[in-house]
């Protein structure tokens, strides 16, 4: 089992629900971590290879932190699981600082421009739709959900987060379906100027070459053609939840020359000036890299 | 500009994307639909949707997106907006 199913049995979603605290699901997650990792010491090659390929430190204190943040994803993404709508708003506004993102997305949008948020596999990527809808931005994340089990699932979550008066409205787009829209669908939440957050860096058909941290990667995940094809104002940033301590976070927005010209290279240098400050946060290291080779 | 020459338009843009894209050409037909018979994607599907927009200057919105998948739909909808325009 992977680490990713590790954390998706009804054990430990029945042990979530019944947590005392959010402190406490934290520890059962890291905790679970640890103990696949313990189990499976291979995993560590990935980790190392990847972090050689980078040219980040390959010492035993920086695997560790990756480790503890990629125990610390998995809770961010298993959260909306404790509680119920009040604790999860609770958790972000005790939690996330999300001023300086506020104000760059209200700004845009006062403007009349559709907003692409364009986020990498690093930090808390998982609480930025929760982040941002409790402040009622409209946005719509595009994901790929496992099974039609999971979409119905997360629809129901994001219903239910509506219906409580803590969350604004989120939408999906929803990904790797067969005869889907996806693309008409994703120009058309930018057309509504609203934000669209979506991954630089999952590899597409429509992925290009991209120096990143010194080496070629394929990236941009087609999102020059989305703005081209869109043609409305789009303004396209890079986003980023960075974890700042125990339990709080903050939210980075770089936004980019709106020129879409190397727009998959101006993502991958802006993700690399996050990467750079909190490597131990990019859980990239943890998959098969899709170098150029 | 009429029907006829409004197919002729979209029929070779869609050509075009097909052949970008290494499919065959052969397969674009009026009744087609572009992603189960053709084997276009969905970004295919948002070029089709700009250039369509750009060659006949009309606005499409977004509810008759999922209507853009024959070559006949499209030029359904091409036309309903260029007499909407007119």
């Amino acid at each position: 089992m992977g680490l990713s199913e590790q954390f998706q049995t009804p054990a430990i979603f029945a042990a979530i629900q019944s947590s005392s605290s959010i402190e406490a699901v934290r520890d059962l997650i890291v905790q679970t971590g640890r103990n696949w990792f313990l189990e499976h010491p291979d995993q560590r090659s990935t980790i190392y290879k990847n972090a050689h390929s980078f040219g980040l430190p390959l010492d035993e204190t920086f695997i560790e932190d990756f480790s503890y943040n990629l125990f610390l994803h998995y809770f961010e993404k298993l959260l909306p699981l404790f509680g119920g709508a009040r604790e999860l708003s609770d958790f972000v506004q005790k939690n996330i600082d999300c001023s300086d993102a506020l104000a760059c997305i209200k700004d845009q949008r006062s403007r009349g421009n559709g907003l692409l948020l364009a986020g990498a596999h690093f930090g808390a990527v998982e609480l930025i739709v929760p982040a941002l809808a409790n402040n009622f931005i409209p946005v719509t994340p595009v994901l790929k959900f496992k099974t039609a089990g999971f979409s119905k699932a997360a629809r129901e979550r994001a219903q239910e987060m509506y219906k409580s008066g803590f969350f604004g409205e989120i939408d999906f787009v929803e990904i790797g379906k067969p005869d889907t829209i996806a693309a008409l669908d994703m120009a058309a939440v930018l057309r509504r100027q609203e934000c669209l957050l979506t991954m630089l860096d999952e590899k597409t058909d429509y992925s290009v070459p991209v120096t990143l941290l010194g080496k070629q990667v394929f990236g941009g995940a087609g999102l020059d053609r989305l703005v081209k094809f869109t043609r409305a104002n789009v303004t396209v940033a890079f986003i980023a939840m960075v974890r700042t301590g125990d339990l709080s976070y903050r939210i980075n927005i770089i936004p980019i020359d709106n020129c879409q010209e190397e727009l998959a290279q101006k993502l991958a240098t802006a993700s690399e000036q996050v990467i750079k400050k909190n490597p131990e946060q990019w859980y990239f290291l943890h998959e098969e890299v899709s170098f150029v080779t | 500009m009429n029907a006829l020459e409004i197919k002729e338009i979209v029929h070779n843009l869609i050509v075009e994307i097909a052949e970008d894209m290494d499919v065959e050409a052969e397969k674009v037909t009026d009744d087609a639909h572009f992603i189960k018979d053709v084997g276009l994607d969905s970004m295919a599907l948002l070029e089709v949707l700009a250039t369509m927009e750009k060659k006949f200057g009309v606005a499409i919105p977004e509810t008759e997106f999922p209507n853009l998948t024959t070559v006949n739909k499209c030029v359904a909808t091409v036309e309903k907006y260029l007499a909407l325009k007119a």
